[in-house]
């Protein structure tokens, strides 16, 4: 075993962002993932984001909408560990690769459904849009500042992305579980709820609970004098993260402000200076910091450990020595694109380490491949289902 | 059952990035004993955020300064299958609680860091942030847009991400040891997670079309796929992706020549006259509520979302219908509704045993199970080396 998922075959359905991304993410910690495509192909390809939410797999077409390719869908999840889909809840009921069927044919398997809303509830028929689950969780309300301002759209999909990592984990889960007990089961994983325990902090309720005014409220640099944007004098921003008490006691003494550490003004530093006097301590910092540049600042603030960092665009981060030394930079050679720098593999684990295995495969490109060795089909039979439009 | 209910965790966790990866543990079923030090997570002090990331943990308070206090929690990492920490890189090297250090506790542990910059490279020794991480990733300017201000994410996402995908790495890890008998260090970071964050803008390739779409004043990314405001003054999102949906939107907002108009008649069109049909189509959204538009444009099949506040989702019909919510006795808070277990699995459940603890709650409780003589216990209070309320106050607890 090299790897924590070496020896699992994973039959991935899915489309879009979610179902793809952690199907990637277990094919990385070694698990073999077929990606199973309809003849037109996963509607996110030509998005760059395909490209690494599909690499290290293999990918085949079937049409589902045929008895025989459900055939070919049904043997492969026979043969598989984990099956992962992210059709709208029915869907693959009606394509014959629902939960039952798959299930009744091979009682190991672990079924991950991720959907936008869950299989159950008032909204599962929802259309499954990413913005659309985002907009019911609070997220664009609260980055805009609660009821009484405009929402604000966000432009990454986060409910998708924090799916894709709750279902990874469910279904390694779910593996380990089916280690001691034998079974195989469902698991449902939605785009709402991962997003929603992702906001856990702000959707809660309980006597005397304090809204900290981090969200943004009337701007949307953060209202936390401690924790905010602040400008340089040439224009630059860089983000001040006073992020406990000891930074703060830092912050005051490099700053040459002791007395800031007795003064009411400050009370509830870091995170709990409440209005108004947030806004007037905004103001006294929007004097200081507007006194030297945002680098000098960054200079001095580091050099005296106090966490801060410059706002600069995601193309900085590729030279980033810190993201370098992670090895979170891969070079991967895409067919007709050439290289292709991309995320590498987040978590690591030191004795089996998961690795970049290969870019993302083209439409229908291991086809004959899996069905020759996989289901050990007959070049005749591969044929004939190529020549009904079924492969 | 519960997945995890055998696996016993040592927390060293403190803040968010920690807390709710051993927490998605807890919910899985693991036995998570949070040790803090006499004086606690500072993270206690923002009450809220220290119940959303720990509740279903026992605590314990110990001095690790004291050669007394390290035996005791050594004694109870030789009792856990793993270990999880969250601190700046080297702290728990100077105590004795590092990776290399614990294994000769218990050989086959399994180690996970929740890091903020990494083990190794220029960071690893500066204190990690969230929005550090949201600045230097380039999620704050890809919010703001080109030329605008950056925008500080209201979620702390990367603290949210990276605990998700150390929750998994704990039980990839769980996983290859029951397969093959071995423990080992997981690492992640906050560094890691801003760029999984970013999987799908994080890429570089000659010829790509990097296009900002952020704003710092942005409803949407055009007139179709965008917040509209109500009569009721509440917003509405509507995301029309395909052709199709945008006739529908059409005929839903009774606007029906619109689809045949030239200035809109093809995505292009539309693009190039965007601010024009957002004037066109805020008219009839003034007209009616927005719970009402929402009934409109489901029955015509537009794909439509209510923006919710964080109040409304307290109260969404769907999260109490599928039982999301998690309302419980808090010792500190009263009657307190948490966001509950996210995943649901048919063979087996989730649990959250008990409110977040406070600081000290389950020290005598713990050591006892430990097989630590009751004079022991008394002697170690005694000489400040571990730390329990004086009179714990009695708890409703969860079957």
């Amino acid at each position: 075993m090299e790897q924590a998922l070496s020896g699992f075959r994973i039959v991935d359905f899915s489309n879009y962002i979610a179902g793809p991304y952690a199907a990637m993410l277990l094919a990385e910690q070694g698990a073999e993932v077929i990606k199973v495509e309809r003849p037109t192909g996963d509607p996110y390809r030509g998005k760059p984001g395909f490209l690494v939410w599909n690499r290290s797999k293999k990918g085949i077409t079937l049409d589902l909408k045929t008895e025989d390719g459900q055939r070919v869908a049904q043997e492969l999840a026979k043969s598989a560990d984990v099956v992962i889909e992210s059709f709208r809840p029915g869907t693959a009921d009606r394509l014959g690769i629902g939960f039952d069927t798959i299930h009744g044919l091979n009682s190991r398997i672990i079924y991950c459904a991720i959907s936008a809303f869950g299989q159950t509830g008032p909204y599962r028929d929802k259309p499954g849009w990413d913005p659309i689950v985002a907009a019911y969780a609070g997220v664009y309300v609260e980055q805009g500042g609660g009821e009484e301002n405009p929402p604000l759209y966000l432009v990454l999909p986060l409910p998708s992305y924090y799916a894709a990592f709750m279902a990874a984990f469910s279904i390694t889960t779910a593996l380990f579980a089916r280690e001691l007990t034998g079974k195989g089961q469902m698991v449902d994983v939605s785009l709402y709820n991962s997003i929603l325990g992702a906001e856990s902090m702000y959707i809660s309720d309980f006597k005397d609970k304090i809204r900290v005014p981090g969200a943004a409220r009337s701007n949307q640099q953060g209202l936390m004098p401690l924790y905010k944007l602040y400008q340089g004098s040439d224009g630059k921003w860089f983000f001040l993260a006073l992020g406990n008490p000891t930074f703060f006691t830092k912050f005051a003494l490099a700053m040459g402000h002791d007395e800031w550490l007795i003064d009411p003004l400050f009370e509830g530093a870091p995170f709990l200076i409440l209005p108004p006097r947030n806004t007037q301590l905004i103001a006294m910092f929007e004097k200081i910091f507007a006194t030297r540049t945002r680098d000098e600042w960054i200079e001095f603030l580091q050099a005296e450990d106090i966490p801060c960092a410059p706002a600069v665009p995601v193309e900085a981060f590729f030279s980033d020595p810190q993201v370098i030394a992670n090895e979170m930079v891969v070079e991967v050679e895409e067919p007709g694109l050439g290289k292709v720098r991309e995320m590498g593999v987040p978590i690591r684990l030191s004795v089996n380490p998961g690795r970049v295995k290969g870019p993302s495969p083209g439409l229908g490109e291991h086809t004959t491949h899996v069905l020759t060795d996989l289901l050990g089909y007959s070049s005749g039979k591969i044929a004939g289902l190529k020549n009904h439009g079924i492969i | 059952m519960q997945p995890l209910e055998s696996i016993r965790v040592t927390d060293f966790t403190t803040m968010i990035n920690g807390p709710y990866a051993t927490m998605l543990l807890s919910d899985m079923g693991a036995d998570v004993i949070k040790i803090e030090p006499p004086y606690g997570d500072s993270w206690r002090a923002v009450g809220g955020g220290f119940l959303a990331c720990n509740r279903g943990k026992r605590a314990i308070a110990v001095d690790l300064k004291k050669p007394e206090g390290k035996q005791v929690v050594y004694d109870l990492i030789a009792t856990s299958d793993m270990v999880v920490e969250n601190a700046r890189w080297g702290v728990w090297h100077k105590l004795g609680m590092d990776y290399e250090s614990v294994i000769k506790v218990k050989p086959e542990l399994i180690y996970l860091s929740i890091l903020g910059h990494g083990s190794t490279g220029p960071h690893s020794r500066s204190p990690g942030f969230d929005p550090v991480l949201q600045a230097r990733s380039g999620q704050m300017v890809g919010q703001g847009g080109t030329g605008k201000p950056p925008v500080y994410h209201a979620i702390a996402l990367n603290d949210q991400a990276a605990p998700m995908l150390g929750a998994y790495g704990a039980v990839l890890a769980l996983l290859a040891r029951i397969r093959k008998g071995k423990g080992q260090h997981i690492e992640t970071s906050l560094t890691n997670a801003s760029i999984a964050l970013q999987s799908g803008e994080f890429m570089d390739y000659a010829g790509l079309n990097r296009a900002y779409r952020g704003d710092t004043d942005l409803r949407g990314l055009n007139a179709i796929q965008r917040h509209y405001q109500a009569a009721d003054g509440r917003w509405i999102f509507i995301f029309c992706h395909y052709e199709d949906d945008w006739q529908k939107l059409c005929k839903a907002v009774d606007l029906q020549s619109l689809p045949t108009d030239a200035r809109f008649e093809n995505p292009e069109k539309r693009a190039e006259n965007d601010a024009v049909l957002v004037e066109i189509l805020k008219r009839p959204f003034r007209y009616k509520s927005a719970a009402e538009w929402v009934t409109i444009l489901q029955q015509g099949n537009v794909p439509v979302a209510l923006g919710q506040s964080a109040e409304d989702v307290l109260k969404d019909p769907h999260c109490l219908e599928n039982d999301l919510f998690d309302d419980r006795e808090d010792p500190n808070f009263g009657l307190a509704r948490l966001i509950g277990i996210g995943p649901r699995f048919s063979e087996m459940t989730g649990i959250i045993r008990r409110p977040a603890p406070i600081l000290g709650q389950h020290t005598v409780e713990v050591l006892r199970e430990m097989g630590y003589a009751d004079e022991k216990i008394v002697d170690l209070k005694a000489q400040k080396v571990v730390f329990a309320p004086d009179e714990p106050k009695q708890q409703p607890q969860s079957p």
